[in-house]
């Protein structure tokens, strides 16, 4: 038990290596910036205004507040998903510790995001559903609908970045013992690595649109409830 | 006796965790791009918001079978290999 207390304290010095990192990267396209922009400035500027187009898309129409939260999840797990091409250090989201705390973050931001926008009563209303006398069942149904959410948030980042770990792990000892045939696997891991750069991208970017479709549907649902809980209306 | 009992059941769920949610995730995921690809085909302008849609849904879907995956990661932690120490650490719930 505490070789796995330890171990998490390991991935969390990862996790802090990744926020300097996605932070220094933010704040090098942040400075001198200039009105004929080079190389690295046009790639940022490319990547900034895509996702705020998709995740202002995500959040509705009043939400923008939220947009900062929402960028910070993105930057941050897509440097730490890639931390792991660096050799001897490992990925912060391959640990459940690192995911769920950031699924148990987004829970408490979405229920503040729910009780500014609509005031702690009407929030509680929220739960209620529309129909007046089903309210009880739907106050159950919702309320273990919201707390399923961080776990299915964090899992999801999890298993991804886990599962491709171990995939590589289990190519490279697939051969058994002999450090030759081990190395020869390498080649083969390389395919593998082009595989996680898909996954990773992939997951960096569902977390933070699926936070923001969470975040729309509880902060802004004036007349439609729909079942949207999960539609991002794509601008 | 009791103990091969134990280890054949654990090495049996390891090994049908994953391939049979992968006929969920393969019927559902067919189905995601089927529809993806038939929207682009019926109005190409459409192609980027489709895309969107598309990679939202495919990551839910994928989360099931991501989700067994894990467990047959968990369950393969909790099987010997093969030598008598580790059966030993293995029957004691020793392995991580």
């Amino acid at each position: 038990m505490e070789e796995i207390i330890k171990l998490h304290y390991v991935y969390l010095g990862y996790s802090l290596l990744a926020a300097i990192l996605a932070i220094a990267l933010l704040k090098a396209a942040g400075t001198n910036m200039q009105k004929i922009p080079g190389r690295f400035q046009n790639a940022m500027e490319f990547a900034l205004d895509g996702l705020r187009g998709l995740f202002s898309g995500a959040l509705g129409k009043g939400n923008e507040e939220h947009l900062p939260f929402v960028m910070m999840l993105f930057f941050f797990i897509l440097i730490s998903n890639f931390l792991e091409f660096i050799p001897g250090i490992r990925s912060p989201s391959a640990a459940t510790s690192i995911t769920m705390a950031l699924g148990v973050l987004s829970f408490f931001y979405i229920q503040a995001a729910g009780i500014r926008a609509h005031g702690v009563w009407g929030y509680v209303k929220h739960f209620g559903g529309t129909i007046m006398w089903l309210a009880p069942l739907f106050f159950i149904i919702e309320i273990i609908g919201e707390l399923s959410k961080p776990f299915s948030l964090g899992m999801r980042l999890f298993g991804n970045v886990y599962g491709e770990d171990q995939i590589l792990v289990q190519v490279f000892t697939a051969m058994g013992h002999n450090i030759a045939l081990r190395i020869g696997m390498i080649p083969l891991q390389v395919l593998t690595n082009i595989l996680q750069c898909f996954t990773n991208l992939v997951q960096a970017f569902i977390f933070p649109l699926l936070v923001s479709a969470f975040i729309a549907s509880m902060a802004s649902h004036s007349d439609e409830e729909e079942g949207g809980h999960d539609a991002p209306a794509a601008a | 006796m009791s103990a091969a009992i134990y280890f054949g059941l654990v090495a049996l769920g390891a090994a049908l965790a994953a391939p049979l949610a992968a006929i969920g995730a393969g019927i559902g995921e067919g189905l995601i791009f089927a529809a993806a690809i038939e929207g682009v085909a019926r109005q190409p302008e459409a192609q980027g918001r489709i895309q969107i849609l598309m990679f939202l849904t495919f990551a839910l879907v994928e989360t099931l079978f991501i989700l067994s995956f894990v467990i047959f990661f968990m369950m393969k932690g909790l099987l010997p290999t093969g030598d008598w120490h580790s059966i030993a650490q293995a029957l004691n719930g020793v392995g991580h």
